[in-house]
């Protein structure tokens, strides 16, 4: 898809709010990851004395209900909470009056994995120590994960298209690709992208019992890496065509050119050994970039630290990068963050948003012995002065969905 | 070259339903008038009867490797996906084979198998739970598995827009494909019966007291919940017809609302209105270009009422000339699927040169013309809607 140079047609990020394990608004969540600073610690919202594992990627002593406004007092999931708190100081970073943000032409796309998980666990406790019969109606009408992106919606009046994508753990770049396809049909011209799932003993149950989280931290490309670390919080980017972000004066962090998706179709879980669907991903999204391979000068890896995925990611990169593969950085904040869930490609679009507009890479912490399987620059332990131009972010889910999405370098 | 309002083609259409699987029982069962409600023996001890498909066998369409692993939903979608794609031609080793893709849409994935593995982590331990059964707790997973059970390795999305989902997945096939990112997606939407969910419309008073889903009661009124898949085989029009494609129906505009008030108590018909009337002009046609309607009333009086509401706005008096159906009397109300039922009949309608007869209705249908024999089409050129409880709406075009 060809890009022109005033503008028309191309869609810019111009706000950037997140809630994380590391942080939450844009600045103290890029400091953070720039400082390498880990966010995993023992799990605190419920007993995972009877669990394998004990530790997670919480968000802790954040207040998201101090960002809710029209909805305060009524009955919000918590992952709508810290997707409104997320678009609350993405809004304002994006420099955008609130009123403008409300109206037909803003769209709401978003991503989960879980949804909101905790009413199920309400649903669940109620009926062992009550019965059924005493689960109030909120419990069923809270539960649905439409309600995440409608809240959204609803919180700050935006009237135009409002869909979630529950494309697990690749849904932020599904929901940002969606919003970059309504810009540029001119189906809104404003947009609310990105992804947000709660902490909950469903999904971590989930991967304890796969053998899939690390006892003490995450490391991913490391040869002793020991699995991945269920986390949970928020990404919202603000997305606006180019020419008029140009033409009010907007700081432009970065301009999204495409996206890729494809399917392994192979496992549910296990993603294709020779990652496959991750290298025609990762062509899809270059191609419609209308880029090459060669113009990439960043990846933001899925990098989850478990040993399938690192080995088959590192795979995918080579096979994608050929004999430039080492040249091309490759790193995963999961080492910081923990895995996010539905939010982990929003807030990794993020960090690729910013590491484009400081000329700053992510590192990847906790990397201290080096995987012959997993032949690649990871960025270890401290973030990197660069000047990347055009960037990757890849997430891949259960299902074997694969979404690639690429982020360039916007000088205005 | 991109083009954003080309028409998508429908080439084949793949359906399991309480009133027969694959889509000529379906529409045999539609256009006889018969019903798909049932004594559910999901539901049972809840309801008295819902819209079940009774005994329902996978192997015929997905043979017998491989299905342990699928739950319910993943084995519906699976089925549909089989029918779909058998349909539509799609079967073999094409080049372009590699790239079919499937797009879901859903409310729940499965509700049941999530409450399942929770529950099992609280009674069992988490020291005993089957982690095989943690993949079905994903919201995608239906989509996976019918990735993986017939290998479609292109675009994978599930999307949710509650009630609607199922009309919302055929707009985000019809997005993928005028970008030319693809040029054969499944898209529909899938949805089980769970005692769940049957709670969760009891407990917000929206089911029907007798076990009858009566579109436009007056009220008392309520819903029947129903079951099922259904998935439409997708391309771009001038594909379709380069390649001689049977054509069941064109897709050629869309309206969606997250509310029209029914979530916030406070109607709005003219929100509900401009659903319809987005649809119309991504269409390019105007309400006088309407010759038929097929309406997603589910018997729950508020959201039926702005179903009427807003057509009368729309239509105004020639409303009570154009013929029209309303499917859930014969379906039920299930949910993600039903949009893609509905999307379904339209083009059936089309196909058949009639509308299906609806099996009943109550006093607040007034103006429509609903009947309970088919009725011939106006023009070849009819609109869906669907209003669903949770305040989505949406209203699609579809046409020769």
């Amino acid at each position: 898809m060809a890009t022109s140079e005033d503008g028309a047609g191309r869609v810019a990020v111009t706000g950037i709010g997140v809630v994380s394990p590391v942080g939450c608004g844009r600045a103290d969540f890029w400091s953070a990851i720039v400082e390498g600073r880990c966010g995993i610690g023992p799990v605190q919202a419920f007993d995972t004395s009877e669990f394998p594992v004990h530790i997670g990627a919480e968000v802790r002593g954040f207040d998201a209900d101090a960002f809710i406004h029209r909805l305060s007092g009524h009955e919000v999931g918590r992952a709508a909470k810290l997707a409104i708190a997320a678009a609350a100081m993405a809004i304002e970073d994006a420099g955008l009056e609130p009123s403008l943000v409300a109206g037909r032409l803003t769209g709401v796309s978003m991503g989960t994995t879980s949804g909101e998980p905790l009413y199920v666990e309400r649903f669940n406790d109620i009926r062992r120590s009550e019965g059924v019969e005493s689960v109030p109606p909120e419990v069923y009408c809270g539960y649905p994960c439409h309600t995440i992106a409608a809240n959204l919606a609803l919180e700050f009046g935006c009237q135009g298209p409002c869909r979630i994508l529950p494309t697990a753990c690749a849904a932020g770049n599904y929901a940002i690709g969606q919003a970059f396809d309504w810009i540029r049909a001119g189906r809104v011209e404003l947009a609310l992208a990105g992804g947000a799932d709660a902490f909950s003993r469903i999904p971590y149950l989930g991967f304890a019992r796969l053998g899939a989280i690390a006892s003490d931290k995450c490391s991913p490309f490391d040869k002793n890496r020991q699995g991945m670390v269920p986390g949970e919080g928020a990404g919202i980017l603000v997305l606006e065509p180019l020419e008029r972000a140009r033409r009010r004066g907007a700081r432009i962090y970065a301009e999204i050119l495409g996206y890729g998706l494809s399917c392994d179709a192979h496992h549910m879980t296990g993603a294709h050994p020779e990652g496959d669907g991750a290298v025609r991903a990762m062509t899809a999204a270059v191609r419609e970039s209308g880029l090459s391979p060669s113009q990439i000068d960043y990846v933001c890896a899925h990098g989850t630290g478990t040993p399938s995925n690192d080995r088959t990611e590192a795979a995918a990169h080579g096979a994608f990068f050929g004999t430039r593969s080492r040249e091309i950085p490759i790193s995963s904040i999961k080492s910081m963050i923990g895995h996010t869930m539905g939010a982990a490609s929003a807030i990794e679009a993020a960090a690729c948003a910013l590491a484009l507009r400081t000329g700053c890479l992510p590192p990847t912490i906790h990397f201290e012995t080096p995987d012959p399987e997993c032949d690649v620059d990871c960025v270890p332990n401290a973030a990197r002065k660069a000047d990347p131009r055009i960037v990757l972010n890849n997430a891949y889910a259960f299902g074997g969905n694969n979404a690639s999405l690429c982020l360039a370098q916007c000088l205005s | 070259m991109p083009q954003l309002n080309h028409p998508i083609a429908v080439t084949g259409i793949g359906i399991a339903s309480p009133l027969g699987m694959d889509v000529e029982a379906f529409l045999e069962g539609l256009y006889a008038g018969k019903s798909g409600s049932n004594p559910s023996a999901c539901l049972q001890g809840l309801v008295s009867r819902a819209f079940e498909i009774e005994d329902f066998d996978p192997q015929p369409w997905l043979g017998r490797k491989g299905i342990r692993a699928l739950d319910r939903p993943g084995r519906l979608l699976s089925v549909a996906a089989a029918l779909a794609l058998r349909q539509a031609g799609w079967v073999g080793d094409e080049p372009w084979s590699r790239g079919v893709g499937l797009i879901n849409g859903t409310v729940f994935g499965s509700v049941r198998s999530i409450c399942a593995f929770d529950w099992s982590g609280l009674e069992d331990g988490p020291r005993f739970v089957n982690p095989m059964a943690f993949p079905n707790t994903v919201i995608n997973a239906p989509a996976g598995q019918a990735a993986i059970k017939h290998r479609l390795s292109g675009i994978n999305s599930t999307v949710s827009t509650g009630m609607t989902s199922g009309l919302t997945a055929l707009a985000c096939a019809a997005e993928h494909l005028r970008l030319d990112r693809t040029s054969r997606l499944l898209a529909g939407g899938c949805e089980e019966l769970s005692r769940e969910a049957c709670l969760g419309f009891r407990a917000n008073r929206l089911l029907s007291s007798d076990d009858s889903l009566v579109p436009y009661g007056c009220g008392p009124s309520g819903t029947v919940l129903g079951e099922g898949s259904a998935l439409l085989a997708l391309r771009r029009e001038s594909d379709a017809r380069g390649d001689g494609d049977e054509i069941w129906g064109l897709f050629r505009g869309y309206g969606e609302s997250w509310d029209v008030g029914l979530r916030t108590g406070v109607p709005d018909v003219e929100r509900a209105a401009a659903t319809i009337e987005d649809a119309l002009r991504q269409a390019n046609v105007g309400p006088s270009e309407v010759g038929f309607l097929v309406l997603g009333a589910c018997g729950v009086p508020a959201a039926d009422a702005l179903e009427v509401g807003a057509l009368k706005r729309v239509f105004g008096d020639r409303l009570s000339t154009m013929p029209a159906c309303a499917p859930k009397a014969a379906l039920g109300e299930s949910q993600g699927a039903s949009g893609a039922f509905l999307a379904a009949a339209a083009c059936l309608a089309l196909r058949r040169k009639a509308l299906p007869p609806t099996l009943c209705w109550g006093d607040c249908a007034a103006p429509l013309a609903l009947s309970k024999d088919a009725q011939p089409l106006v023009a070849p050129l009819g609109l869906v809607t669907l209003f669903g409880v949770d305040g989505n709406a949406a209203a699609a075009v579809f046409s020769v």
